[in-house]
């Protein structure tokens, strides 16, 4: 059978799967949108555990011992992380549409490209912000300095190197749309 | 008041137009089962991808400017996402790399049909576009618009993908 035969059956092709009018409906909402639906999962575990540490860090970490800066820089470092976390959401809802495929490939490679390095930029800081704060008014010798040197090279090393397999897996296969298109 | 109008307005030409859209995407849904059967195998895949494409659809609408037909339209977004979506990790138990042989005396149409459909879903994703747009009927300047390359792009890579498909399928 060649691939010419195969069109009119091919277009009037049937699916058991058929939907309803009421079921494509509800499919318009986000809640059904797989992707979404985990993403928004993770945003709102993370967005409760980032503001429960807002609210009890003052308290928990002495905050009123750090110097002031310091609590401003933490509370703007977990606003970044939501504010992060909410431009990925937004970013997998925008719905892909420009002229034609290879145009929305390339503008969504672009848009992906730039959000992992906010994303890796702002958990960077995130973690550097934090260890700041927590070590703050830690009187240092020399000892202390090298261990705290260690785990804070590991935890940013760590989340990069994560951060930066995923989003690179992403690029790449997105990158690889748009090179087998070109080719 | 007449804010309160225009808004009112405005919304109740948005009801109507889901309304209408939604009636539009009933009657095409042929269309997105097929680019699900392609570019998925298992059926919850096919299923997380149906949504995602539903989704998309709804959300682009009211940019949709009349252009083309809205089935030329509703491919370009099912095909795009469908190549833009990033998939949960699944644990695969078996999947066939090779098209399963068939006895001789199995001269089957469907069998065959879906010795083809095995086949192109072994293509590239890029392929399983031009595929899917020829397979529907689409010449190759539509196809060009649609995926953004040149016309003659297009030929060449069809006949590349039939040559592919056939020994594929031999």
């Amino acid at each position: 059978m060649e691939l010419d035969n195969l069109k009119s059956e091919y277009q009037n092709l049937d699916n058991d799967n058929s939907k309803s009018i009421e079921n494509l409906n509800k499919m318009k909402h986000s809640g059904r949108h797989p992707v979404l639906k985990s993403i928004r999962k993770q945003l709102v575990l993370e967005s409760v555990l980032w503001t429960l540490i807002l609210i009890v860090f003052y308290d928990f970490f002495d905050g009123h011992l750090k110097e002031f800066y310091w609590n401003v820089l933490l509370v703007m470092s977990i606003v970044l992380v939501l504010l992060h976390n909410a431009l990925g959401f937004m970013i997998v809802k925008k719905p892909i549409n420009d002229s034609s495929i290879k145009d929305s490939l390339i503008k969504y490679l672009n848009k992906i490209k730039s959000y992992s390095r906010i994303s890796v930029i702002s958990r960077v800081l995130a973690v550097i912000i934090f260890m700041g704060f927590l070590t703050s008014n830690v009187v240092w010798d020399g000892r202390k300095i090298w261990t705290s040197l260690v785990f804070f090279v590991i935890m940013i090393v760590g989340q990069v190197y994560f951060l930066n397999k995923v989003w690179r897996q992403r690029v790449k296969k997105i990158k690889s749309q748009i090179d087998a298109l070109e080719r | 008041m007449w804010k309160y109008r225009i808004v009112f307005l405005k919304i109740r030409k948005v009801s109507t137009q889901n309304e209408n859209f939604l009636k539009v995407i009933h009657e095409h849904q042929a269309l997105i089962h097929k680019v699900c059967n392609i570019y998925r195998d298992t059926k919850e895949d096919k299923e997380d991808l149906f949504q995602e494409i539903t989704y998309q659809l709804f959300g682009a609408y009211p940019k949709f400017e009349g252009r083309s037909k809205i089935t030329t339209w509703m491919y370009r977004i099912a095909l795009n996402t469908a190549m833009a979506s990033f998939r949960k990790a699944r644990v695969i138990i078996s999947k066939a790399k090779e098209i399963p042989e068939l006895p001789i005396e199995e001269k089957d149409e469907s069998i065959h049909r879906e010795r083809l459909f095995s086949a192109i879903r072994q293509l590239d994703d890029a392929e399983k576009a031009m595929v899917s747009l020829y397979l529907e009927g689409m010449d190759h300047s539509e196809i060009a618009d649609v995926i953004g390359i040149t016309k003659n792009n297009v030929g060449v890579r069809l006949n590349r993908i039939k040559n592919k498909i056939k020994i594929l399928i031999k």
